[in-house]
């Protein structure tokens, strides 16, 4: 037993991983995603006079994560991708693009410069060329004399390149860094400006050092980094430990998340990225770290939302559920036991026509007639509460909320009866024409001692079954009642995510209900045992 | 006054007009069509309609069909979210409802200027005075100045002299306005001349010389405004929120499109902010105008360092999104997740301090006002009648038309009105497809669609017939337009001058060997899309054109007009009143996934538009959109159908409300409780 239960768990793991992959899959290569549907607003109509700008929509999708690849990265991300990348932006139809590439490329600085120059001599991109003159020039701060040529332009900053080659040496940087580190009087000054020369051509050298070495070394090098960087994030004199890890922490996330603008990954790091730097590889990760992300819409961590809406449908099914047992059970054993005479028929017919009313439609019917207006006012028709519930005395809060919960309750209920009901029935006829039944009846036993005490147990059996699925049901909600009367639960948290293509909260439910069905199953295989004591895991019995 | 949605960035959203410079309205009101009062309230008796007597105090409580995900002002633009937003927050200028005029509000006065970049790189800011063929004038470092008459002490607009109440004094030109007057300096020694030729290129534009007329901003915040905590508004606030809603990782990229333009921000003093546009545009002023002022000490963004992204992030999910902190009429009481909002108003406005004459006094009269979350539209009809909810401003036309809303008993209680809402439906024909490139087939098209008959049979009469892209209300409307009529033999003969003639006689026309067989996609969401598209069916073919009807899912749909892969498609825009017809109609949107997705490329209509986006005289741009309506008109690159009619009750006891033609339609400032026997 204890070894089926092992070897079930860690095949469980493997059908999840699966399971998250697909649902993956699903909901990403579904049309539409969540950044344009923002910016479109999620409606049958569209705002007609806002001309959205691409680079707002790109601003969006970075923000959300979908920027990276989906499943794996073969992108080269590094300083040479990204400074091309921008280049042919500078080009781009749309304006703010354009300007924004240019900003871009001047704040990536220096680092960027020996490929602005490969594209210079690259004939076939001549119509970028001036643009990134101008912009190399910005860089570098000199002026071309009025009237320069393009080609002159381009000797100019050939020549700017060549003399300033030692700018862009790691190891001429690297000596530079240890001359501040050795605190060297008199070089130490003249290291720094011309590390700060260097600009961004030194920070990768700059920063890498400054991570090995401990806080209280490295002062001087983040600092010189910090000018380069246009950061406020100084080392002062005197500054407690607190501030110095906190100043730390602040570097190190942004260089991870800047380090691909600025220099070339080792290449474990891009055979690591290839799974990693995925969007896939990002969700894996937060699952395995408990944290589901934040909802696009409702900006609030998933977590904290399924928290919210959680016990609301779990107080709605979790009644519904029992009261469907309660009452569907003895039914199909009273069908079972009265088979073929006229009670059997009437309750089958009367289960039947409830299967077959949709409840939408019983729902919205029950408000009509039962919640005001014309008809009489009995029940309410929204929410879980009365308003100011929260003031009522225990008692007074219990019926109250009994009261909210009789129309939505109901119409949960009683289309399951009939499902139910037959399944019990079928099991129990199945069971009481056997031998054993025959005898216990032959022994004299009370015919209520039979069904019950011997019958039923075995009958039983078909209706474990149905109870695997009983945990996702609990997660999962029904939307439409949810939406009829008012009632903030999962089933409206996920019907509003997948229209808003709030990633995030579709994944982590869907996460959510394959763990319990599988949990369901497991629980299942578990409760036959109990159930019926011939089934057995231990293979050898 | 509309005041309740007060964030006017949102009323830029919705495309309503703004111009800094006062008009004198008589000429403005003609085309402006005048709010009803309490239209479809009968209990008004004529003699409270001559002396109506509001009073304070009272609770509304109105249906809101769907929870918002969360109340804060720059992430979350969804109408409901944005619709109790709007009353939390005061912004910079107001926009008065009936005349369409900004005015102070939070801002005591504004100033406007424009700039001149000279070859140098040098700027020159000021006033242009006159633009000759080869210079300019230009009055160096002085602005036009609009104060309201709340602030000024005297004026005479014949000696130009105008006083404030703060003591300061100017001479110069006044222009005098209902609520404002304008000021322009005029000291000729400050007046310099500008050769066109030392004046540089552009730089967003480098065909034209860089002149930006009206593009400098300078706004003088007013003093005594606080927050609901107390603090004090103060022009930190203005700089937190402009840099909050131009932070990258701020998840409000739609608001932060209108900001795009914007060169710099810059705080001049205690009391003085200066917006600097990078080029002309007659939305600028309302966008900065109008921006949403947040409380900066609630965020405290000095602990991040000038970390944009994790400020980002924490803004994002910030507790104030459920618990907003305004500084306006009303204050956040409570949210009840998933059942209801509760506003109420401030103890003392500062606007009421302030002697606006366009504030009444005692307005907003309502004491509190709450949303109540029904999504269900029956039970939401009962809630009203329970008498558990005043108003419903989302009523289905099945239940406008149902028996129980037609009783005494309800019409007694409940007035039933409508207004009519900036928004159009259309079928649009891809101009770029080989059966609509021809104007004379889509004129012959919007022939063949029996608009009347899908009024009546369809609508139930809920919508009104158009010919262009505005609402009917729009003061750009041309109204000398009449309807396409329906009429099958003029369709024909258009069809047959085009070329489309059955040549083989299968009933079908063709043209060089092509059927006319096309595909008309629609939206998936409502019945009623299916049911036009069956009548329009079955009225091409009379034509001989075959039409097959697709049913998309509205991702699906969006998708594929972005591709342009579609025939025809039916639609709707929601505009505003006097929008920027740009981004529909210009033929730099045809291309690149843009929103002119049917292909109109016209270059009188190119030039009409683009002369439009720098035109600041609201009756010049209207009269220069009347035009564009004109060639949309013959052109037909959508065949026009109709505005919708937006539909709701509400109590009879409510007084006072006043039905607008831009959206929403009501303001709730207006609203009040008729009690007639207290004093």
């Amino acid at each position: 037993m204890k070894e089926y239960i092992v070897k079930r768990f860690l095949w469980m793991f493997v059908t999840l991983f699966g399971i998250m992959l697909i649902t993956f899959c699903v909901t990403r290569l579904a049309p539409g995603d969540p950044a344009t549907l923002k910016l479109q607003k999620m409606s049958g109509t569209m705002s007609g006079d806002q001309q959205l700008s691409k680079k707002l929509i790109e601003e969006t999708r970075q923000l959300y994560g979908f920027d990276r690849p989906l499943l794996l990265n073969f992108r080269s991300e590094n300083v040479r991708a990204y400074t091309y990348k921008l280049a042919h932006e500078l080009i781009d139809n749309d304006e703010y693009t354009r300007a924004d590439a240019q900003d871009d490329l001047i704040e990536n600085g220096k680092v960027s410069l020996p490929y602005l120059l490969e594209l210079l001599r690259d004939k076939d991109q001549s119509e970028l060329h001036s643009t990134i003159c101008s912009i190399f020039s910005k860089i570098c701060s000199f002026t071309y004399p009025a009237d320069t040529s393009i080609e002159d332009k381009i000797t100019r900053c050939e020549q700017y390149m060549s003399d300033d080659k030692l700018l862009f040496d790691a190891t001429h940087q690297q000596s530079l860094i240890d001359t501040i580190l050795n605190d060297e009087p008199n070089a130490v000054q003249s290291a720094k400006d011309e590390l700060a020369t260097a600009g961004t051509a030194a920070l990768p050298q700059l920063l890498s050092t400054a991570f090995i070495l401990k806080p209280d070394q490295t002062a001087e090098l983040f600092n010189t980094a910090a000018a380069i960087a246009r950061k406020s994030w100084y080392f002062e004199e005197g500054a407690s430990d607190e501030t110095k890890e906190q100043l730390l922490h602040l570097w190190k996330k942004w260089w991870a998340r800047n380090r691909q603008k600025y220099t070339f990954f080792s290449p474990i790091e891009r055979v690591t990225r290839i799974f990693t730097a995925t969007q896939f590889g990002q969700w894996v990760g937060m699952v395995l770290t408990f944290d589901f992300g934040e909802s696009y819409s409702h900006h609030i961590p998933v977590i904290k939302l399924i928290k919210e809406r959680l016990p609301v449908s779990m107080q709605l099914s979790l009644i519904s559920i029992f009261l469907t047992y309660i009452i569907a059970i003895p039914l199909g054993v009273f069908s079972a036991t009265h088979q073929f005479k006229t009670s059997d028929k009437v309750i089958t017919v009367i289960l039947f026509i409830l299967y077959s009313l949709p409840s939408f439609w019983v729902a919205n019917m029950l408000i009509l007639f039962t919640t005001g207006g014309e008809f009489p006012h009995i029940f309410p028709n929204r929410y879980l509460h009365s308003p100011g519930a929260e003031s009522f005395t225990f008692f007074k809060w219990v019926l109250d909320w009994l009261w909210h919960l009789v129309l939505p309750v109901t119409c949960l209920t009683y289309a399951s009866f009939a499902y139910i009901s037959r399944q019990m029935r079928v099991g129990m006829l199945d069971i009481i024409r056997q031998d054993f039944i025959r005898t216990a009846r032959a022994k004299g036993l009370s015919e209520r001692t039979v069904i019950f005490k011997h019958a039923l147990r075995n009958a039983l059996i078909p209706i474990v079954t149905l109870l695997a699925f009983l945990l996702p049901a609990l997660l999962g909600g029904s939307v439409i009642i949810e939406e009829i009367f008012t009632i903030p639960g999962m089933g409206k948290l996920s019907f509003e995510a997948i229209l808003n293509r709030d990633y995030p909260i579709i994944n982590a439910i869907a996460f959510f209900s394959a763990f319990l069905t599988l949990l369901g199953m497991l629980l299942t295989d578990i409760a036959y045992v109990f159930v019926d004591p011939r089934i057995s895991f231990d293979h050898d019995r | 006054m509309n005041r309740n949605i007060v964030s006017i960035v949102l009323l830029i959203m919705l495309g309503i007009v703004p111009y800094s410079v006062a008009q004198s309205n008589t000429s403005l009101k003609q085309f402006i069509k005048p709010p009803t009062i309490d239209e479809f309230n009968d209990r008004v008796s004529p003699e409270e309609r001559l002396h109506p007597d509001p009073k304070s105090g009272g609770e509304l409580i109105l249906r809101m069909i769907g929870e918002p995900n969360s109340l804060n002002p720059l992430t979350d633009n969804s109408a409901t979210s944005q619709e109790i937003v709007g009353m939390l927050f005061d912004s910079l200028i107001i926009r008065h409802s009936e005349t369409l005029e900004y005015l102070p509000w939070m801002a005591k006065y504004w100033e406007t200027r424009d700039w001149i970049q000279k070859n140098d790189g040098t700027r020159i800011e000021g006033v242009i005075l006159q633009r000759d063929n080869d210079s300019v004038s230009i009055l160096k470092n002085e602005g036009i100045l609009l104060f309201g008459k709340q602030d000024i002490e005297a004026y005479d607009t014949k000696k130009g002299t105008l006083k404030l109440k703060d003591g300061r004094s100017f001479t110069g030109s006044l222009k005098e306005d209902v609520y404002s007057v304008e000021y322009t300096p005029i000291l000729s020694d400050k007046v310099i001349k500008i050769a066109l030729a030392d004046i540089s290129q552009l730089e967003s534009d480098p065909s034209k010389k860089a002149i930006v007329k009206n593009s400098i901003y300078y706004f003088t915040l007013r003093d005594g405004i606080s927050w609901h905590d107390g603090e004090p508004v103060t022009v930190d606030d203005i700089a937190f929120s402009y840099e909050t809603i131009t932070n990258k990782y701020v998840d409000a990229a739609p608001l932060r499109n209108f900001f795009n333009d914007i060169e710099s921000f810059e705080v001049i003093d205690a009391h003085t902010v200066k917006f600097t546009y990078k080029k002309s545009y007659f939305k600028s002023f309302s966008v900065c105008g109008g921006i949403t002022i947040l409380p900066k000490h609630v965020y405290n963004p000095d602990q991040f360092n000038g970390d944009d992204e994790t400020f980002g992030n924490y803004f994002n999910t910030h507790q104030a999104n459920r618990q907003p902190l305004g500084n306006g009429a009303y204050k956040f009481v409570k949210w009840e997740k998933g059942r209801e909002i509760v506003l109420e108003r401030v103890d003392s406005y500062w606007a009421q301090q302030c002697g606006f004459p366009y504030l009444p006094k005692g307005k907003p009269y309502l004491k509190k006002i709450v949303w109540n979350i029904i999504t269900n539209s029956n039970a939401a009809l009962k809630e009203l009648q329970n008498g558990n909810v005043d108003a419903d401003f989302n009523i289905e036309p099945a239940i406008w038309f149902s028996d129980q809303t037609n009783t005494n008993d309800f019409t007694n209680e409940f007035a039933r009105a409508h207004i009519t809402i900036p928004m159009y439906t259309y079928i649009g024909w891809n101009m770029d497809s080989v059966y609509f490139k021809d104007k004379r087939v889509r004129q012959a098209m919007t022939h063949l669609i029996p608009r009347e008959e899908i009024a009546r049979t369809i609508h139930q009469g809920l919508v009104t017939p158009v010919t262009g892209p505005f609402s009917i209300n729009d003061p750009a409307y041309d109204h000398s337009l009449e309807p396409y009529d329906y009429s099958v033999r003029k369709a024909k003969r258009l069809l047959r001058e085009a070329g489309w003639i059955d040549h083989d006689g299968d009933g079908i026309i063709d043209k060089d060997g092509v059927k006319f067989e096309f595909e008309y996609l629609i939206h998936g969401g409502r019945e009623y899309h299916q049911k036009i598209a069956d009548i329009i069916k079955e009225s091409v073919q009379q034509a001989g054109i075959i039409m097959n009807i697709r049913k998309l899912d509205w991702t699906v749909l969006t998708e594929t007009i972005a591709d342009r892969k579609f025939d025809a498609i039916r639609m709707a825009w929601g505009t505003g009143i006097d929008g920027d017809p740009y981004q529909l109609w210009h033929s730099s949107q045809a291309d690149n996934r843009g929103s002119n997705y049917v292909g109109f490329r016209n270059e009188k209509a190119d030039e009409i538009i683009e002369t439009v986006r720098e035109t600041f005289d609201p009756l010049k741009r209207w009269e220069l959109m009347r035009q564009l309506h004109g060639i949309l008109y013959s052109e037909q690159p959508y065949t026009f159908l109709f505005n919708f009619k937006q539909l709701f009750f509400y109590n009879k006891k409510f007084r006072d409300v006043k039905l607008y033609s831009v959206r929403p339609g009501y303001d709730l400032y207006d609203w009040y409780i008729y009690r007639p026997d207290e004093d």
